[in-house]
């Protein structure tokens, strides 16, 4: 088996994409599990994918080439197999995504809503229950604190690129965590919102009155 | 594995044609059911082309007149019944290189995972609808263009007598000259031309798609025009048993001759159909695909380590 390598490329650690058309593109459920499930981990050829998802090469292909011509994959590098296949090696280009929240709204309409009044209720399984008619100042102060979360997150905080591509994933994701956090807890706005958003989680706990 | 070598071209043919042979019935499929769709296209077109000429007033006259004209040809009006010939052409081309493009987006599939099915060729074809339409317009005039360009220029530098001169002068001197001179371009051109259809299907746009496929073939000229002459090379060797069997008179009387020469052409043209003509555009869609693999770092790939459990939980 031969092969060459494509330039280095440098995958971020984590992207906030707030890009409506770009949003879209990834909430088709095939292209969402190609990109979440497989390529934010590992590279792979379009065969593997086609084997691991079910679906005839073909169309993942299309997949491959929709989110490579978006920016969302690149091809990592390419091998010449023993039986003549040229399989190329596609990666997304971070090892996780968030969707903006505001964009998200905007881009699928009444979803995203659903989805966090969804959230919101289900909280009620750990025993906080929002009244319906609170559900939207819940909505408020959680998208705040999301929409604030993903602009310190998409921050590039790694000094030294080469140094991470070094270590293992499973060190690499634990220490990008702690910085994220650290990031976070850094921030005076994102304390407030959080301050907020957790004393509305208290005073709607169970046995906790509240107006 | 860039280089070309009489074994790496060797090789490529090899394996274009086992994996034309291992798809075949897919490729079979496939251009039935493209041909039927081509053929409606350019119905559709020549519908589009002719029947506002019919409809219009005096329209047939004039189209009978100009129809009339091809049959008068003289040198005086060649180059203009050329031009609207090239022009009328440009649309009727489109359907059918949309059609040897969609086969090329089997053959990517072919080459990047080992498999494809027929009714793959019909996704490609609709999403590559225009982008390969384009595609085919722009090796039309690539190929054809120029030799328009000299047609005209001639006709102006010289008058309208060169093309008497060129095209019907004494066959011992214009003639050959003319034809070797065409040769060498069609050759050149079509070689140039050989990544577009795979750079299309790559994602390329028509204008960088011609780039690239250009750039290619300058780049690794040994390469693409290694493969792409061992395919005419095997095209004329299938072909040329036709003609010399087609001589006039030369087999007159024996019938068993005969026979084997229709025999023989029946079954060529299923082979050109069928695996000549996907095995090319397997051939051709691998050549590109290994020349595009940058290659500016070759270290090995290194196996990403296992993942572990971890200890800090999510955000």
């Amino acid at each position: 088996m031969s092969g060459s390598r494509k330039r280095k490329r440098h995958i971020s650690d984590m992207e906030v994409i707030e890009d409506k058309k770009l949003i879209k593109l990834l909430m088709e459920p095939t292209r969402a599990k190609i990109m979440f499930d497989y390529l934010v981990k590992d590279s792979m050829t379009v065969k593997q994918l086609s084997e691991v998802t079910g679906k005839n090469p073909g169309t993942i292909l299309h997949h491959i080439q929709k989110l490579k011509e978006a920016g969302l994959v690149f091809e990592e590098r390419t091998e010449q197999t023993q039986t003549g296949i040229v399989q190329r090696y596609y990666r997304a280009s971070a090892r996780e995504y968030r969707m903006g929240i505001s964009e998200m709204v905007q881009a699928t309409g009444d979803d995203t809503t659903k989805r966090l009044r969804s959230i919101i209720s289900s909280l009620s399984v750990y025993g906080i229950d929002v009244p319906e008619h609170q559900i939207d100042e819940a909505m408020e102060l959680l998208t705040a604190l999301i929409h604030r979360e993903n602009e310190i997150s998409s921050r590039n905080l790694v000094v030294n690129e080469e140094a991470l591509d070094e270590l293992s994933s499973s060190v690499r994701g634990d220490a990008s965590r702690i910085m994220r956090r650290f990031a976070l807890e850094e921030d005076s706005q994102y304390r407030d919102l959080r301050t907020n958003w957790h004393a509305f989680l208290r005073s709607h706990r169970k046995g906790v009155r509240n107006e | 594995m860039k280089n070309a070598s009489f074994q790496t071209i060797l090789d490529d043919l090899k394996i274009s044609i086992r994996f034309a042979l291992k798809n075949v019935i897919s490729y079979v499929l496939a251009i039935i059911g493209v041909v039927i769709v081509t053929v409606l296209l350019i119905a559709l077109v020549a519908a589009f082309v002719f029947v506002p000429i019919f409809l219009s007033p005096q329209g047939f006259q004039v189209f009978t007149a100009w129809a009339d004209s091809l049959a008068e040809w003289n040198a005086a009006s060649g180059a203009t019944i050329a031009t609207g010939i090239f022009l009328i052409a440009l649309p009727f081309v489109a359907p059918f290189f949309v059609a040897i493009g969609a086969l090329f987006g089997m053959s990517r599939e072919i080459v990047e995972s080992e498999g494809t099915s027929a009714e793959g060729v019909f996704t490609w074809y609709k999403k590559k609808f225009f982008s390969l339409a384009g595609g085919g317009i722009m090796l039309f005039l690539f190929i054809l263009g120029p030799i328009m360009l000299v047609i005209l220029a001639s006709v102006a530098l010289f008058g309208d007598q060169i093309l008497n001169i060129a095209f019907f002068g004494p066959s011992s001197t214009m003639n050959p000259f003319i034809s070797a001179l065409g040769m060498i371009w069609l050759l050149l051109s079509t070689g140039m031309m050989t990544m577009l259809f795979p750079a299309i299907i790559d994602g390329y746009s028509v204008i960088d798609a011609t780039k690239k496929s250009v750039r290619m073939s300058i780049q690794y000229f040994d390469r693409v025009f290694g493969v792409w002459l061992s395919y005419i090379i095997i095209l004329t060797a299938l072909i040329l048993p036709l003609f010399i069997m087609a001589i006039p008179g030369l087999w007159i009387g024996f019938n068993a001759i005969m026979i084997s020469i229709a025999i023989y052409a029946v079954i060529m043209g299923f082979f050109l159909a069928l695996i000549f003509l996907p095995g090319m555009s397997i051939g051709l869609t691998r050549v590109y695909m290994i020349l595009t693999a940058d290659d500016e770092d070759f270290t090995p790939s290194e196996d990403e380590d296992e993942s572990g459990p971890s200890f800090i939980g999510g955000l």
